[in-house]
């Protein structure tokens, strides 16, 4: 990434620097190592030591929790598939217009949409209870599916804009003369030249849906409905002294996302490091 | 909670298109919008209009009574409301602090090391907690409070130091510093990726100016690192402010605004009238003045750190 850096010095090993952030990562760990170690702990090894993991491992505690918290994970899986997958259509789609073509509102309505980035969530927490309510989805997954699109595309269209209005006229202006109209120059120029950007837009979508633990809790009460935070919770009220069954549950409830975290690494950590918050 | 408010500068969001790019609009891009502005309407507008207005109710979810500003007017006699305001202030003064020490200093020593597979690796190390989901990292820290069983307690007990050990989250002395301490060391996160893609946007020609000059680690720091993110430091301030006088599910999952009031924020309070003494009008008024004093600090913030570049935060 940064090879424009010019070193005087032939090597320096920073050896001091390694050190404070060698402690940072340790502390940083430390609650996480525990977490692993008591997940394979039965009660009496528990007690026995905290932070060396004790011979022989209990694997059971993993199986006693997946069945409990698989149903969690699938809910979770569902809820936030169908959200990101929505917000990348509803977002791109407005974002490619409010970009490359003025028509009359365009103005009202596009202030309209970003100004709700000023609208924190508490303040509609309680009438959009009632309004999920009244409109007879409690306990239903689209409670949480479509005001989850429609609060998360606001983000994503902030970024997407302006990047799309970033891109060049020519490639557009070249298409139309080849013939293309509105829907092609969306989906064969717009969309795959947004790629990084829609990156950003899957990872944020994604980790602020799969983490929301109010709107959830308050919408859904069906616990075969529950989310893996809301999930987690409860599966704790019911574990309350067997840590170990109950940490398996906090570790298999983590592993998706470190799975995805994997896969996109890359992607992850550049794009949140780079365009989104260069200003 | 999914959604934080983000202040804007509205004329820099927006340009003109120059003239020449301007198109003919076909009636298609209505047809483009019609879903986000929909979904907004229902799902976004709508609840916000009902908090307002209903600001003004009793009301029960159900049946609604016309009562003027009696909603605010009860918020000045509202006794745990009061004790909740220093709480807050309190947690949102530790997470500014803590968001603009620690992972600061990390990002900068971390943009400072020479080798560049070790700069990858420490942002892979801090950035991976990001994605163990939130409600994890709250249930262990949990059980690191345990009054029994707790590691804390348990390292207390092996040192022989049995009065240090407590239970953190259930003693009124405690209970609020327990929560403001949660996620030690802060590094990890947000906030150090958000302060590392400030660093690499400065100039290399600044970077070696200084070196030239002799500065050390700590003048180029203070005098040409800090001055040149001030917008990701102003950027930072104000998310953290915003996210913790709104952030409430901490305290619902840990204490539930106890013991007795000494956890109480005004989310939390916000929630158990809403949702347990079903006073929804009371609530929805309590959300407003929340607004309003995200507002206020936005605009406060955003006048006290000026950043000298036109582009204001995007989250």
């Amino acid at each position: 990434m940064k090879s424009q850096r010019i070193s005087s010095r032939p090597r320096r090993l920073d050896l001091g620097k390694h050190a404070i952030l060698f402690v940072a990562v340790l502390l940083t760990y430390i609650p996480f190592w525990i977490l692993l170690v008591t997940s394979l702990k039965s009660v009496e090894q528990f007690y026995h030591s905290l932070v060396l993991p004790e011979l022989p491992l209990q694997w059971g505690n993993y199986i006693t929790a997946w069945g409990v918290v698989s149903r969690y994970i699938l809910n979770s899986t569902i809820v936030t598939l169908t959200v990101v997958i929505g917000v990348l259509v509803v977002s791109s789609m407005s974002s490619f217009v409010f970009a490359r073509y003025s028509f009359p509102g365009r103005t009202v309505l596009f202030y309209l949409i970003i100004g709700l980035l000023m609208v924190p969530g508490i303040l509609t927490l309680v009438p959009a209870f009632v309004w999920i309510r009244d409109l007879g989805l409690l306990n239903t997954r689209w409670a949480l599916i479509l005001p989850g699109i429609a609060g998360e595309q606001v983000f994503a269209i902030f970024v997407l804009r302006a990047f799309m209005a970033g891109l060049p006229e020519e490639i557009f202006e070249a298409a139309r003369v080849d013939g293309a109209r509105m829907l092609r120059s969306y989906w064969n120029i717009a969309l795959p030249l947004s790629k990084p950007i829609l990156s950003v837009v899957v990872i944020t979508a994604t980790l602020a849906t799969w983490n929301d633990y109010i709107w959830p809790l308050i919408v859904i009460s069906d616990t075969t409905l529950l989310t893996i935070p809301i999930g987690l919770a409860y599966f704790q009220g019911q574990y309350q002294t067997e840590f170990g069954p109950m940490m398996a549950g906090y570790v298999i409830g983590s592993i998706p996302l470190l799975v995805l975290f994997f896969f996109t690494m890359r992607q992850f950590v550049q794009g949140l490091t780079g365009g989104a918050f260069k200003m | 909670m999914a959604r934080v408010a983000v202040p804007l500068r509205f004329g820099a969001t927006l340009r003109r298109r120059p003239r020449e790019r301007r198109l003919r609009a076909p009636l298609g891009v209505y047809l483009f919008i019609a879903p986000s502005i929909l979904l907004l309407l229902v799902f976004s507008y709508y609840p916000i209009f009902s908090a307002f207005y209903h600001s003004l109710y009793a009301w029960d979810g159900v049946n609604s009574r016309f009562v003027g500003f009696a909603n605010f007017a009860a918020m000045l006699a509202d006794d745990p409301l009061h004790q909740s305001v220093p709480h807050v202030l309190l947690l949102a003064a530790a997470a500014v602090t803590f968001a603009l020490t620690l992972p600061l200093l990390a990002a900068e020593l971390i943009f400072n090391l020479h080798s560049e597979r070790w700069r990858f690796l420490y942002r892979v190390l801090f950035t991976i907690p990001m994605v163990v989901p939130w409600i994890v990292t709250v249930l262990v820290w949990q059980f690191f409070y345990d009054p029994i069983d707790g590691p804390i307690n348990r390292v207390f007990l092996a040192l022989g130091m049995e009065n240090f050990a407590r239970g953190w989250l259930g003693e009124p002395r405690t209970a609020l510093g327990a929560i403001a301490l949660m996620g030690f060391p802060f590094v990890a996160g947000l906030n150090l990726l958000i302060y590392l893609a400030g660093l690499n946007s400065i100039s290399t020609e600044v970077l070696d100016a200084t070196k030239l000059d002799g500065a050390t680690f700590w003048q180029r720091f203070l005098h040409v690192d800090i001055p040149l993110i001030r917008g990701q430091i102003r950027l930072i301030v104000i998310l953290t402010t915003i996210t913790q006088i709104q952030n409430f599910a901490p305290v619902l999952i840990l204490t539930k605004g106890g013991p007795g009031y000494s956890t109480m924020v005004p989310g939390m309070w916000m929630y158990q009238n809403a949702f347990v003494f079903g006073k929804m009008g009371y609530a929805s008024a309590i959300g407003v003045v929340l607004f309003a004093v995200m507002l206020a600090l936005t605009a406060v913030n955003t006048r006290l750190i000026r950043s000298g570049e036109e582009y204001e935060p995007r989250r």
